[in-house]
């Protein structure tokens, strides 16, 4: 236990341990590759899709982890193409989405995708 | 002089008409869509440098329960119902109708969490990699929250009210805004600080304990150029929160987000400071005695921030973060903290995807008191969202 707070306050000690470490994960994760997290990016390349579309899909990772885990997306319980519609357009209006009008479509079509295979076209 | 609440709640009344009737011309013959969603997360707490850690944290096992249904009555028009389930028992953690005129343009109505800082809006324990939050909005799960009477804006914070808000998009960002009036924060006559308690007990009803609102806004700015975006933030809230409408609060935040494809940095910073009731016997009242003026202070200050840096690898997840909280100010006789205290704490995360939406956390937490003794806290935890 410190005796003098004001002494707390400048004890250098586990603020710059706290410090250093946090700036190295920093670098640390900036710098580094690693494996390609799960995503729907990923799921697209792999599914053979298009550019266009992989594109589309990259565009829904960054946008829907801005808020949430990608995961809350995946294992949506969507039963047909049109509730992405529905979701999307709620989404994009909360606050700090970054969602923007013109990309709203571009989400669905990797979503619907995503969910129900190449054979559906919206 | 007295305050009168008449010319917010004609504004109000007037803005929730406007919205309503532009509202209810898009709503018509449009079938209703409604969407369920949840999450659940069970977390335990070990304090291994504490023999029993129950009298001064949550530790052991705690569930988290959210249960969400969001309908759209056509465009313009939705509603939202939230329940959840903690330590607190079941609470409404939304009740509230959205009734949006056009991006730029929509009225909340209801019960709902306000516009205040970044966090918040990954408040759900899905929608976060740790299994706790950052110091600055903590509702519980720190150590000795009793002693620092837990956080500066408890999260979730969810009040009655009003709020206007909306976005304005461009071609490389967005700009979001948001007013609103709200019951705010309770406490009983003659206290020295909020009590969180009160805000969500039925006892008390969930009404404004003293007939005026409080107030707040946020702006917040979003720039993208592709890989990279940055999104700025700025929020304040202020009222009285005693029976009387004597003491006045005010709170501030700032926050920055950046996103640098799968890395994100998160920064906070927010700053309350809340009148204390001086009693009538303030010599016994407070440990610390009048200033070089002869008078007592009659407020605290509490500041606080958390700074984090997350990662995605394959299935894993790594989570760096520092958040501390502080206060400088008079504290009751009984109190173990001093004019000055300051917590720092540091914690390192992993988090592992699990089939199934499924996420496996797990995180180590040093805290270091300027008025205890340091702590260590492990958590592990698994979290969910269907």
């Amino acid at each position: 236990m410190t005796t003098d707070p004001r002494a707390h306050f400048g004890g250098p000690r586990m603020f710059q341990l706290g410090a250093a470490a946090t700036i190295a994960a920093l670098f640390w994760a900036a710098g580094c590759g690693g494996p390609e997290p799960r995503d729907l990016s990923s799921a697209a390349r792999q599914d053979g899709a298009d550019v266009s579309l992989q594109k589309a899909c990259q565009l829904a990772d960054r946008r829907c982890s801005h808020c949430h885990p990608i995961d809350r997306v995946l294992v949506a319980g969507v039963r047909e193409p049109a509730d992405w519609e529905n979701y999307v357009h709620r989404m994009r209006l909360t606050p700090g989405s970054g969602i923007t009008a013109r990309e709203e479509p571009a989400i669905v079509r990797c979503l619907v995708r995503h969910s129900f295979g190449a054979q559906v076209r919206r | 002089m007295r305050r009168t609440a008449a010319l917010p709640v004609r504004a109000v009344a007037l803005a929730l008409a406007a919205a309503a009737a532009l509202a209810a011309g898009g709503a018509q013959a449009q079938t209703f869509r409604h969407n369920f969603a949840g999450s659940v997360q069970i977390d335990y707490l070990e304090v291994p440098t504490e023999r029993i850690a129950a009298n001064q944290a949550f530790d052991g096992a705690t569930v988290e329960l959210s249960l969400k249904l969001a309908i759209d009555f056509g465009d313009r028009v939705s509603a939202n119902v939230k329940v959840c389930v903690a330590c607190h028992g079941l609470e409404t953690g939304m009740a509230f109708f959205d009734l949006r005129v056009a991006d730029e343009l929509n009225v909340r109505v209801g019960r709902f969490t306000p516009a205040f800082g970044n966090f918040p809006i990954r408040h759900d324990p899905a929608n976060h990699r740790t299994s706790d939050k950052p110091l600055p909005y903590d509702m519980g799960r720190m150590l000795r929250l009793r002693e620092w009477n837990m956080s500066i804006l408890p999260s979730p914070w969810v009040d009655n009210g009003i709020e206007l808000d909306g976005t304005f998009f461009g071609e490389r960002g967005q700009l979001d805004y948001a007013v609103y009036a709200v019951g705010g924060p309770k406490a009983a006559a003659d206290s020295v600080d909020f009590d969180f308690i009160q805000s969500r007990s039925p006892e008390r009803y969930y009404l404004d304990n003293n007939s005026e609102p409080s107030v707040g806004a946020r702006l917040s700015g979003t720039l993208d150029s592709g890989r990279l975006s940055l999104s700025l933030g700025a929020s304040a809230m202020a009222g009285r929160y005693d029976p009387e409408r004597r003491l006045d609060f005010a709170i501030a935040g700032a926050d920055l987000v950046l996103q640098l494809d799968k890395l994100y940095v998160r920064a906070e910073y927010l700053l309350r400071w809340t009148e204390m009731s001086l009693g009538d016997d303030p010599d016994s009242r407070f440990r610390y005695g009048p200033g070089e003026d002869g008078e007592f202070d009659d407020h605290f200050v509490k500041d606080g921030f958390y700074g984090e840096v997350e990662r995605a690898f394959g299935d894993f997840e790594l989570i760096g973060r520092f958040d501390g909280l502080r206060r400088h100010g008079n504290v009751l006789a009984t109190s173990e903290l001093r004019s000055r205290s300051l917590l720092l704490r540091y914690t390192a995360g992993l988090a592992y995807r699990l089939p199934g939406g499924l996420r496996l956390k797990t995180s180590a937490e040093l805290y270091d008191f300027s008025d205890f003794d340091d702590e260590l806290a492990l958590h592990l935890g698994i979290a969910g969202s269907f």
